[in-house]
């Protein structure tokens, strides 16, 4: 078991070293970065170059995050019906979600966020893609097989990749939290610190059943383009699929569940037990993934 | 040490891919040291002996017990056993220091012994200069040292070689060849090589796979005691009636004549061995008045590989 551990944590150092080396690992440093800093510019500008004043922008903000949290949670009827049904007084629970987001929360970190949480599911496969089919695909794995088992070599890759997923989430986040702090300071430190600490954990959360997704694909593909095709595909095929299908027919829309598509906001919720509901999933859908990866790389011809 | 006191014992082993059957009913044991030869010709299964043993494969039929590990890919082989692959290659863009110490620290040898193990191996194939540097700029002969200084780091039981000296030039096919003798004194190494003259001169056992079986295996002596060849250098040139009269001793399987140069194949399976054979034809040519200048044993396995294999057409001495 120690001699497990060391393995696994040999690779992970290994694996993060390689990322901040190779040309793939840097590409997704840089991007992830980079779309990071775009989303939150994006979501920054109006008040910022002052297109809409701070209170017409919350309103609209509270009433956006509205219509996409009634989506997400799969509320009858487009976008437009939602707004009424909203103004009514009917989709009560989404209004006050919204409005807990962006009245009683610093509102532009929460809007990052869920922008941000758009984009993850998209841009993790880039940080995962290679874990493992770039070494099978350039054989190299057969330098490693007869030193380390297989078990370690996945889990090690797995947890390389999250920690280096995670840094970059941090880091894009004190980043942001400090920005608001230090030059819009539209919230005091008091609000942002503890949002911004708990936004990141659900970020963190988030990203793990992704990554897990994206070490699944590079194991069942032997080609790392193909890997990367696919778990970005997956990722993105999955919510079209679900709300196309359930256009046709109601249930299909439950497709949305394959991936934290259908839950990932409740991250963001304002009830504990519903957060820690959301954690667990996230955990379970990662744990289904690495134990489906785990099986195939065991029994995987080399 | 398996518990039949062999390095590595190989029973009933059969694999396909698909509907080709790739072995059929391998059966191998081999010591606990020395070097063996595996040889046969493309596709006849060599590389996947090599990946099952290695744990590269899953094991589909038959059983192995490699050292006293149970099967491949055993937890109890991480750190005993080392391959070096036909067709894997190094990371482009790290140092090949930090690639070596990278396998070295999963061996659980880290710092600076590990540090002092892989410049020990580099030194050994000739390599050290190159330690920091990439293995983009290795030329293809330097790769394949590479992989020998991989394949020897640490104190590995039991080495598996493919093709170990394919592409280098003859001071470093003697460099890796010197390698591999050594390591053969306190490890079992299985070396693969089509280069079956090589082979003749480190290996002590050997086995001959072809189509999926193991058609002969075991010590060189006993695989090739049938097929003994000699090269004789002639004072003269021999006549075509001196030649037939050669052809008709009982021993001599083949014979041809370039030159100056005779090659016999003699038949050494009878109870007086390669002597009485030898005996036999040197009796012949003297009465022939055909005086050698000189003796030298030749590619005895090659003959035998070429007879078990069925691939006699590529003869050299027929050509």
């Amino acid at each position: 078991m120690t001699t497990m551990l060391r393995q696994i944590l040999i690779h992970a150092r290994n694996s993060m070293s390689h990322s901040l080396r190779s040309g793939s690992g840097v590409v997704f440093i840089v991007l992830t970065i980079l779309a990071g800093l775009a989303l939150a510019n994006l979501a920054f500008a109006p008040i910022e170059l002052g297109f809409i004043e701070l209170e017409q922008f919350r309103d609209n903000a509270a009433q956006g995050i509205g219509v996409v949290l009634s989506l997400a949670t799969l509320q009858q009827g487009d976008p437009d019906s939602i707004v009424g049904r909203m103004e009514s007084g009917e989709l009560v629970e989404m209004t006050m979600w919204a409005r807990y987001l962006v009245l009683e929360k610093p509102m532009l970190l929460s809007i990052t966020v869920l922008l941000l949480g758009l984009v993850l599911p998209l841009l993790l496969p880039l940080g995962t893609y290679t874990a493992i089919s770039g070494d099978v695909q350039h054989r190299s794995i057969r330098y490693l097989l007869p030193r380390t088992t297989r078990s370690s070599l996945l889990l090690g890759r797995l947890l390389g990749c999250l920690l280096l997923a995670w840094m970059l989430i941090g880091a894009l986040m004190a980043a942001i939290v400090l920005y608001l702090g230090i030059v819009l300071s539209l919230d005091s430190w008091d609000e942002l610190i503890p949002w911004g600490l708990r936004c990141t954990g659900a970020l963190l959360f988030l990203s793990f059943p992704y990554v897990c997704l994206g070490i699944l694909c590079s194991t069942i593909c032997r080609v790392p383009l193909v890997a990367l095709f696919a778990s970005a595909g997956v990722a993105v095929a999955v919510p079209v699929i679900a709300f196309s299908a359930r256009a046709a027919w109601e249930p299909l829309g439950n497709l949305l569940y394959l991936l934290p598509w259908g839950y990932s906001h409740q991250l963001l919720s304002p009830d504990a037990q519903t957060v820690s509901m959301a954690m667990l999933y996230c955990l379970g859908h990662g744990l289904i993934f690495i134990s489906i990866a785990h099986h195939q790389f065991r029994k995987a011809d080399l | 040490m398996n518990s039949s006191g062999h390095g590595l014992t190989i029973r009933g082993l059969a694999h396909r891919f698909g509907e080709k059957v790739v072995l059929d009913g391998i059966e191998w044991s081999l010591p606990n040291t020395g070097v063996v030869g595996l040889v046969g010709p493309n596709g006849a299964g060599k590389t996947t002996l090599f990946s099952i043993i290695a744990g590269f494969l899953h094991l589909q039929q038959g059983s192995l017990e490699i050292l006293d590990a149970p099967r491949p890919g055993h937890p109890r082989l991480m750190g005993r056993l080392a391959v070096m692959p036909q067709d894997a290659i190094f990371a482009r863009d790290v140092t090949i220091l930090d690639q070596l110490m990278f396998l070295r620290s999963l061996d659980g040898v880290s710092g600076r012994r590990a540090r002092i193990d892989v410049e020990e191996a580099m030194q050994r194939v000739d390599l050290e200069d190159e330690l920091h540097r990439g293995a983009a700029v290795l030329s293809h002969g330097m790769g394949k040292r590479l992989g020998v200084a991989q394949a020897i780091l640490g104190t590995p039981e039991l080495v598996l070689l493919d093709e170990p000296t394919a592409g280098l030039d003859p001071a470093n096919a003697r460099q890796v060849r010197g390698i591999i003798c050594e390591l053969g004194k306190s490890a079992l190494v299985i070396v693969s090589s089509h280069n079956l003259l090589e082979l003749q001169e480190i290996i002590e056992r050997v086995a001959i796979i072809s189509e999926g079986k193991m058609v002969a295996s075991g010590s060189v002596e006993e695989v090739t005691r049938r097929d003994r060849r000699f090269e004789l250098r002639l004072g003269v040139k021999i006549t075509s009636d001196q030649e037939d009269a050669l052809r008709s001793c009982e021993k001599v399987r083949h014979i041809s004549c370039i030159d100056d140069r005779l090659t016999v194949d003699l038949d050494a399976s009878s109870e007086g061995g390669v002597d009485e054979a030898l005996t036999e034809l040197l009796q012949a040519m003297l009465k022939e008045g055909i005086p050698p200048r000189e003796l030298r044993e030749g590619a005895s396995l090659e003959e035998a590989y070429l007879r078990l294999t069925g691939d006699s057409q590529q003869d050299p001495a027929d050509r």
